[in-house]
This record gives structure tokens, sequence and C-alpha cells, in this order.
């Protein structure tokens, strides 16, 4: 590095000094005030001149298509109101919209997992609509109570939910049935799913490629695996980790021994697994509706069937997500496009059966017991196992704990490269230090 | 144009701003024109833009790491050195995961680097000759590195792929049975991420060390020949020290480029398996940007960067001893 | 952020077949050369094979784009890929080139122009201030960019620029490098010239802009060339100031597109394609220039 040319002069450097910590006093503003705010005191039905929208979702996938059908047909019955939906990846969607909203270029509407709205709300992003969902008419005799009570943090409702999508079994009928086994009737229960798998890989068909590594699909077939040998992931309060307990280790081992029988291939990430299955080269797959059933069924030549997750353990669980809408905080409300928004709000919620088309399981309880519902083989088909759904514990920061300590964990076991027991001990070290840092950091905001 | 030699030459010594004293001095030029703000009227748009986003910056930064300083709180409580002493706790898990980070990035650098310096150096060798073509081969191989990181992060992710790729479906016709999972698992994924960078920039070096070679007096070559030196002796004895300042520019900008790796991590491998390749900027921009804890990522964005400036300062210290011996 | 961080170059702009290489080529025999080609031809192979497989892969059906054997001819010539694309609202691809493109240039002339200003004055005029000025900006060469990451993102918030181009423009472009690069250049051109012009009654600003810019095109093309690619290889830094798919550059917005179609490869070798045939075209026809400014960079660091 060259040297400097002279010593500066000590006036010189003052000065400088002087003129960045100025300059610093300009840039340091205030803190973001996220404090409480109060919505405007509107129902819906907004009747004034047209206005746009902005709604947010991580919904890049078939069912962003189905989602901006419903926002044309949205449209056409409220014509002064348009919404324009932004798509992009969930995990830039978490990440970008935080800072959107401090920085004022919030959208108005969003839609989030049910596992991040309690983050949100600690972090005063998006608002309590207790009061809107009233005067909209939407309370818990229209609901599955399950998915209608995830909404709440801390005693209030930060979210309405849309819909809830439990991991469920994908099987391939061409690939069973060119095993000699029956199409129609994929296997239920541990024992026929692990003779089934067996059959299939004798013939040299690892017949359920299990995802070693994907940030979303690795860990969620052990989370409902575990909850399924009475495991849980976490305590009441979220204050200590519980998942390697002797049910994740069986959960794990049980995972484990499909890779190490070929039952499975090896290094597999959740898009191969997705590849393969669409290339008849394996008969099952584990994942959320939500996704699965709007893509395969964009697959001209797929012979397909859907059913709730096999009970491997002793009750019957299933992982499972819920989208739900929020409204992000402004800087100012304005009770015109809250009117609008709510507007919105009510009619999709009403309107969600149409959202089934994309997969899910509507959330109102109301349209899964339509007969319109019924109508969708697959879905009616998941929705058997809603008295089984389980979520992540609603916490604060709860899916950080997940994505960055336990998936990684099991990837390493799942990846050949770690002992169960020792990653599952490790992990859970880390986790507990991490439940701590985020109750300090949360409850502070929610204070 | 013909080249200031002089002028370069001096400034890899650390001399050039002595030459620039020099030529100040005397009054610069003996300019006498406009008036005693032109000087600084010429400096401003410049120093602007310089004192915005990079003095205050690193004043702020410093400023921020010594807070508890989340995007999110309205409070942002003084931690004084809490930031930095967190990250040399041994039990902390933010510590755990910084250092595992600082590892990936310091075996990327390891890995990466000899590659880098060694076969461009090879390569601009080779096309440093007389033959027809020359032109054609030195723009091939420097194609993809104006493609950019997200074409080459998307399209080896398609070749690389375990169970449907192009790359372990011919390794498999050459007879390895084996499916290797490049994108999953060490010590492959550690192969895949020097191998695809080497792809992508070493055209970048070899072009600088062609300079290089261009610049080398040729009557040393003409006098190593008339004494009748081989080919290796005239490449240790002409070759190599004719391109020492090339060669510490190349190694000083490698080995900063490669502690800077963050694009090929973040779309071929996602940190994966187990963040042993999340990269020590991925983390810093996780944590700032991810989980928002900004007080944090600065504190460890500095001391990656005393790590790297004492590095490059090394650097020079050794080509310097080398250049007495 | 795109900070360059490499050292100062001489101007002798490098020419193909330069006398001087002749001299001192070994006289070879013919078939020595044939394993130098040999290696040189597989190399080649090494590097366009995988660009022609992105093309190839465009162009076939999803269901081709995995099957194995892998197909380096599509079986079934579709173009879905881009179709899939082009009827997204969420993948502007063309946009984003056009982003990129836009901030590639705004990036570049900026740099160009603070960096000369202020190298220009830092080698011809003496002003008290000049030593600190100087020392200030040498020091900071070798700084890490990402050191600001943190700092700059709450600046450029306050500056109410996230999600615009100036974020993408204006923080890089102090270019330390850049004034001490041509800062160099200047300090050898001969003062003559410059008293001349005093003589025909020019003021500084004319000297700088009609003697010592034309007489330094070849540094600036290396500055310029230099600053657009780091600009261009830009990710990190978009990747975080952005937020809407319109305003997104190449970079960060083929992110989104490889999580957002998974394994819909043809559409993502399309994105890839379309970002990759302009600027494979425009560096057919401007290689030389291209390879000469980088090759310039690092000539004596």
């Amino acid at each position: 590095m060259p040297p400097l040319p002279t010593p500066p002069t000590r006036r010189a450097f003052l000065g400088l000094g002087a003129a960045a910590v100025t300059a610093s006093a300009l840039v340091a503003c205030s803190p973001p005030d996220l404090s409480p705010v109060a919505l405007p005191d509107v129902g819906e039905g907004y009747d004034g001149p047209p206005l746009t929208l902005k709604f947010w979702n991580g919904l890049t996938g078939g069912d962003g298509a189905i989602m901006r059908e419903l926002l044309l047909q949205f449209r056409d019955e409220h014509p002064n109101i348009t919404i324009e939906m932004f798509a992009m990846p969930w995990p830039s969607f978490y990440q970008k919209f935080p800072s959107a909203v401090v920085s004022g270029l919030a959208p108005d509407i969003g839609l989030m997992h049910n596992f991040h709205v309690a983050t949100n709300a600690a972090r005063g992003v998006i608002v309590p609509l207790d009061e809107a969902a009233d005067r909209i008419g939407l309370s818990e005799a229209n609901f599955s109570e399950t998915v209608w009570r995830s909404g709440i943090v801390n005693g209030r409702r930060y979210s309405i939910p849309l819909d809830v999508w439990p991991d469920s079994l994908f099987y391939n009928r061409r690939v069973l049935e060119n095993a000699g086994l029956d199409p129609d009737d994929p296997p239920r229960d541990r024992a026929s799913y692990e003779e089934t798998l067996e059959i299939l890989a004798e013939q040299g068909i690892a017949g359920h490629w299990l995802p070693a590594i994907d940030p979303q699909g690795v860990g969620r077939g052990f989370d409902s695996l575990q909850w399924q040998f009475g495991g849980e992931l976490y305590d009441e309060e979220g204050t200590r980790a519980l998942f390697n307990g002797p049910e994740g280790r069986e959960a794990l081992e049980w995972q484990l021994e499909r890779i190490l029988s070929d039952q499975s291939k090896r290094n597999v990430s959740g898009g191969d697994a997705n590849v393969a299955f669409k290339n008849d080269l394996n008969a099952f797959l584990w994942g959320g509706p939500g996704a699965l059933i709007n893509d395969l069924g964009s697959v001209e030549d797929l012979d397909w069937g859907v059913v709730p997750l096999p009970l491997i353990g002793e009750q019957p669980a299933s992982f499972s997500g819920s989208h739900q809408f929020v409204i992000m905080r402004q800087r100012a409300f304005d009770p015109d496009r809250m009117r609008a928004a709510f507007t919105f709000l009510s009619w999709i919620s009403e309107n969600s059966i149409a959202w089934a088309g994309a997969g899910p399981i509507p959330a109102r309880r109301d349209v899964v017991e339509s007969p319109e519902f019924a109508e969708l083989p697959a879905q009616s088909s998941i929705a058997e196992a809603l008295p089984d759904v389980r979520f992540y514990p609603l916490i604060p920061g709860i899916f950080d704990v997940q994505s960055t300590i336990l998936y990684p964990a099991l990837s390493d076991v799942l990846l050949l490269n770690a002992d169960p027991q020792e990653a599952l001990d490790g992990a859970a070290e880390q986790a507990n230090h991490l439940l701590e840092e985020n109750r300090q950091k949360y409850a502070e905001a929610m204070s | 144009m013909t080249a200031s030699t002089q002028v370069g030459t001096q400034a890899a010594n650390g001399t050039a701003p002595t030459s620039a004293r020099r030529r100040s001095a005397d009054g610069g030029t003996r300019v006498r024109a406009g008036n005693a703000s032109a000087p600084y009227l010429f400096l401003a748009p410049f120093m602007i833009i310089f004192g915005v986003f990079v003095l205050v910056p690193a004043v702020y930064g410093i400023w921020m790491s010594l807070h508890n300083w989340d995007f999110f709180l309205p409070e942002r409580p003084w931690v004084g050195l809490g930031n930095y002493l967190e990250l040399f706790d041994p039990t902390s898990l933010t510590a755990v995961q910084f250092w595992e980070s600082m590892r990936a990035t310091g075996l990327f650098v390891l890995f990466s680097v000899p590659f880098l310096v060694v076969i461009p150096l090879g390569l601009a060798l080779m096309l440093n000759r007389v033959f027809p073509g020359r032109t054609f081969f030195r723009a091939v191989y420097f194609a993809p590195y104006v493609l950019g990181v997200a074409v080459i992060g998307v399209l080896w992710q398609n070749l690389l792929n375990a169970n449907v790729g192009l790359i372990n479906y011919y390794l498999g016709r050459l007879g390895v049975t084996e499916i290797i999972p490049w994108l999953t698992a060490t010590p492959w994924v550690w192969v895949t991420l020097v191998g695809v960078t080497v792809w992508w920039t070493l055209g970048f070096n070899a072009v600088v060390y062609l300079a290089g070679l261009q610049g080398i007096d040729t009557t040393l070559y003409e006098a190593a020949r008339v004494d009748g030196a081989s080919r290796w002796h005239e490449f240790w004895h002409v070759t190599l020290p004719g391109l020492r300042p090339v060669l510490l520019f190349v190694v000083t900008i490698t080995i900063l480029a490669s502690a800077n790796m963050f694009g090929q991590s973040y779309l071929l491998t996602g940190g994966a398996p187990s963040n042993e390749t999340r990269t020590a900027i991925m983390y810093i921009a996780q944590t700032g940007f991810e989980q928002f804890r900004m007080g944090r990522a600065a504190a460890m964005s500095y001391i990656l960067c005393l790590l790297l400036i004492g590095i490059s300062a090394l650097n020079f210290l050794l080509f310097r001893r080398q250049e007495k011996n | 952020m795109a900070t360059l961080t490499p050292a100062p170059a001489s101007s002798g702009a490098m020419t193909d077949g330069d006398v001087r290489h002749v001299v001192h080529q070994r006289p070879t025999r013919p078939w020595t050369r044939v394993p130098f080609y040999l290696v040189l031809f597989v190399l080649s192979v090494a590097f366009f094979a995988p660009i022609l497989w992105m093309i190839s892969t465009s162009f076939k059906t999803a269901g081709d784009a995995t099957a194995l054997p892998p197909q380096w001819i599509p079986p079934e010539f579709s173009t879905d890929g881009y179709t899939v694309l082009f009827s997204d609202p969420q993948a502007p691809v063309l946009r984003w080139l056009a982003n990129s493109v836009l901030v590639g240039v705004a990036h570049t002339v900026l740099v160009l122009l603070t960096a000369s200003l202020a190298a220009y004055s830092l080698a011809r005029m003496t002003f008290p201030g000049k030593n600190v000025a100087f020392g200030l900006i040498v020091s900071t060469m070798f700084v890490p960019g990402f050191v600001f990451l943190m700092p700059n993102y709450l600046i450029v918030d306050a500056f109410d620029w996230l999600d615009t181009m100036w974020a993408l423009v204006i923080p890089g472009a102090a270019s330390a490098f850049g004034v001490f690069f041509l800062r160099q250049f200047f300090l050898s051109i001969p003062g003559e010239l410059e008293e001349a012009a005093v003589l025909d009654g020019a003021n500084r600003w004319q000297i700088f802009w009609r003697v010592v810019l034309p007489l330094s095109t070849a540094p600036l093309a290396t500055l310029a060339v230099l600053s657009f690619l780091a600009s261009w290889n830009d990710f990190l830094w978009p990747l975080y100031v952005l937020f809407n798919p319109e305003s997104l550059t190449l970079p960060a917005g083929l992110a989104t597109l490889r999580s957002a179609y998974g394994t819909d490869f043809p559409a993502i070798m399309a994105g890839a394609v379309l970002a990759s045939i302009p600027v494979l075209l425009i560096y057919a026809f401007a290689q030389r220039y291209i390879i000469a400014g980088v090759s310039r960079s690092g000539l004596k660091g």
C-alpha cells in the first residue's frame, strides 16, 4: 500500500472528522416508528374513485397464476379497485417486505405463512386485525379452529387465514402398476409402505427419493414423522428444543434407513425428487399440495394420485402451513385504501373455493363443506388429514430456528455425513441459544 | 501514447507519491490559470460521493457496531465492544456460525487463489506466442467473465445436478459408477465452487498476465538466448522477475475477489451442506438483511476487513523481500 | 456495490501482433504445434460447450430438458421456455437487461467524470489539503466494499433511494482506484502541452477538457471497461436494495427466476440466454477493446 505522501495536518483532519460526524448524525436518522398504530375505523365496501392496491406474496408457481385469475374476477365485480400483485420467492419476500415497511415502500396487503406471522407482528411491520375481522364478519365459526387460531399472537389477531396445506403423499400410479402393485391402493401404514418400497427396490427403483438437501423440503418430512412418533419440536413456550428426544431420533433413523436400503437415492434435492416423479422414476413424493397439485397437474403425461401421509408412527400427524392475509403497516393509513383492502379480504375469503384449484384446502369451513369442493378429487382426499394437521409453535423467530439450525443438521445426517443423535443434540443446543436470543429480542419489541 | 513504464514500476515500490511530490514541489506544471477555488471545484464531485458513501459509512459502521443495532427496534442500546466480544465467545451461537463462515471463505481463498494465479499464467504464456487464431482463443477464454455470476450460477446448477445433470451422465459413460453430489456434499461442493469460479474468471487474470508479458524488455530474452539458456531458465530468470509487479497485482486482487465470494455460493449451493459453504459475506448479509441485526453484521465486516488488509499488507511485504533478494 | 481495487497501469495500448513478440519467438518445428493446439482446442470446448448447452436447453420441452441421456439438439424444438417467461408479468427479462445496461452505463460515466476531475486536480494543482485528500483516497483503495454494506444501506434508505437506480449508480461511484490510476497517467503527460494551451488563453477547465482528456482515451477506456464489468457483475447489493420486479437488474432478476422456476429448466435457461445474448454480441464486436482495457489495468501494480 503506498504510504501517505506527507503527514496530514491536524486541522484538516479535525475538519474532516467534524464533517463526517455531522453527516453521520444526519444519516443516523431516528429509528423507525413501528409503535402500535390504529387502523382507520372503516368497514368493507369501497365505492370511491378508482384506486390501485399493492399486494405482495411469494406465489411464484402455478398458484400465482390462479391468484391472478382471482384478482381479475375481483376486478370484474369491483371495477374501481385494482389489485396489483407482485410475487417473489418466499425467502426474498420475508427479507424484503419488512425493510420495505420501514422505508415507506410497503405494499397494502401481503400473504404470508402462518409461522411467519408472529415474527412480523413482534417487529411491528404488520398490524392487528381483530376489529377488522369483526367488521368484515369473519369469526372462528367460519373456520377450522386450528387454522383460525394460528393467526393469533399474544392474544391479538394479526392475520386472516386463506388456506391450509398439510404435507401429503403423492403417488405415481404408473410406476406402481408397472411394479405389479395396485395403483388404486397406495400404502397408508408403515408395514405396507415399507413393503411397497422394498418391492420397488428389488426391481431397481428407488421408490421414495427422500430430499437430503433443500432449504424448505428437507425438514418437513422429519417434522411430520417425529409428531407421528409422539414427539414435539419445542416445548409449549418455545424456550427449549425437544427434537433430539427418542421420538426425533426414531423419525430421523427411519428416514436414514430409506436411503441406506436404496429405497431412496442419495444426495437428493427437493427439486430432483420432483423431476424424477414427473419422469416416472420414483413412486412417492411427500410434499405440500399447495404447490404440487398444480405443478403435477400441469404435466400432460403423468398419472398420479394423492392421499394423506402414511401412518409411520403411532398417531397421524402432518406438517402443515397456512397462507394468511396481513395488512402491512403504513406510515399513514388512508381510510379509502383500507376500505378497499377489507373489501378484497372479505371477497376472497368468500370465494376461496376458486383458490382450492391451486391445490390447498380453503381455510373456511363452509367452503370445505361445499359440493364444489367435493368435486375436487385430490383436494378432498387430502382434507381427510385436516384434524391431524400440525404447525410449528407460533412464536416469533421460529422459522429461523427451523431453517438455519434444525434443517441443516438433518441435511447433514441424510447426506450421510453425521450421526443422527449427535447431529440432533448439536442442533438442539444451538437452537436453545437462538430461542433464548429471539425471546430477548422480540420481547422488547412486543412490550 | 507510449507506456511510461517508469511511473508504474515506481508505484509498485510505493515510490510513486515521491515522484508526485517532486513534481508538485515545483508547483505542478507552471500553469497559472484559474483561481484558488479551481482545485476544490475539480475535486468536489468525487469528494462528495466519496464522503457520503465511503468516509461516513466507515465512521457510521463503527458507531453501529458498538450498539445493539436492530433495524426494527426503537431502542438501540450502547453495548460497547459487546458485538466484537461475542464473536470471540466460543459458547455463543453467533460466534460458532461466524467462524464457520470465515472458515468457508478461508477454504475458498486457499483453494481458488493458487488455481487462479497459476492456470491463467500458463494460458497467458501459450497465448503470448504468435500463431493464427490467437485473438479468437483469447476472446473465448474471457467470454464467461462477461456473462456475469447469475448466468453462470443457473447454468452450472443445471449441468451439475447430481441425478439428471450432464456432467454426471458423461462421467457415468466414462465409467464413474458413483453419482457425484456436486452441489450437496463436501468435498465435492468445494470442487464445484472453485471449478466454476476458475472457469468464470480465469480469462480476466490471463489477460492481465498477457499485458505483463508484453511489457517485458525483449533484449533480456535475446541476451538469454545468446547465453544459450533453456526455455525453463528463460522463464525462471527473465519472465518471472519481469512479471513480479503484475504477479503481485493479480495475487492481491484475486485474494480480495475470492474473499468477497458471495454469488457462487448463493446460487449454486445456497450454503449447503449444513452451512459449510456459507461464506463470511453471505453470513454478514444474512445477519444484517435477513435477521436485521445490523450492529452485529457491521462488527463482523470490520473483523473480516482487518484480516484482509493484513493479508494484503503481508503480500506487499513478501514481494518486496523477494525483490531485495 | 461495485468497488474496484485493481492497481495502476501504464497506457501502452496492447495491439495484436506486436512486433516485440516476434523477436523473442523461438523457432518451432511444425509437429511441436500439435499438442499446443490440442490443449487450446480442448480448453475452448470446455469454455464453449456449457454456453451451447444453455442455448440448446432453452429450446427444449420441460421433459426433454431433464431427459437422459442428455440431448444436445432439442429432440422437439420448442419455445415454451420463452413463452413462459414472456407471459409472466413477474419476469420482465428484457426490462432487467435494460436496467442493467442503464445502471452500468450511468455508473461508468459517473466514475469517469468524478475520477478524472479529481485525479487532474491531484496531479496538476497545488492547494491546501491536497495531501490529506490524496492520502484518504489511497488508503481506502484496499478496503473491501462489503465493509460499507450495512451503513450504506441505511444511508441509501435515508435518501429514499431504495428500489431506485440511484442506489446502484451512486454509492459505488467514488472509485479510489480510478483516481489513483488516472492521476498516475496525468503525471506522465508532458507539462509543455498544457503550458502551450495557457499561452493560447485557455483556463483550467478548457485545458482539462480539450488537452488532457483527449490524450487520455486509453486509460479512460480501461477504467470504463473495469467499471462497467464491476457494475454488471455486481450481485449482492442489488439483491438487497431492490424490491419490485420491474426495478431489478439482471443478476437479481435471474436469482428470483431460479427459485421461482425451480425445475423448469427451459424457462430458466431461456432467461439466462436472454441475459447473455446481447452481452455476447457486444463482446464479440468489442472484445478487442475490452480485453485491451482489462489488460492495462494490471500492468505494473
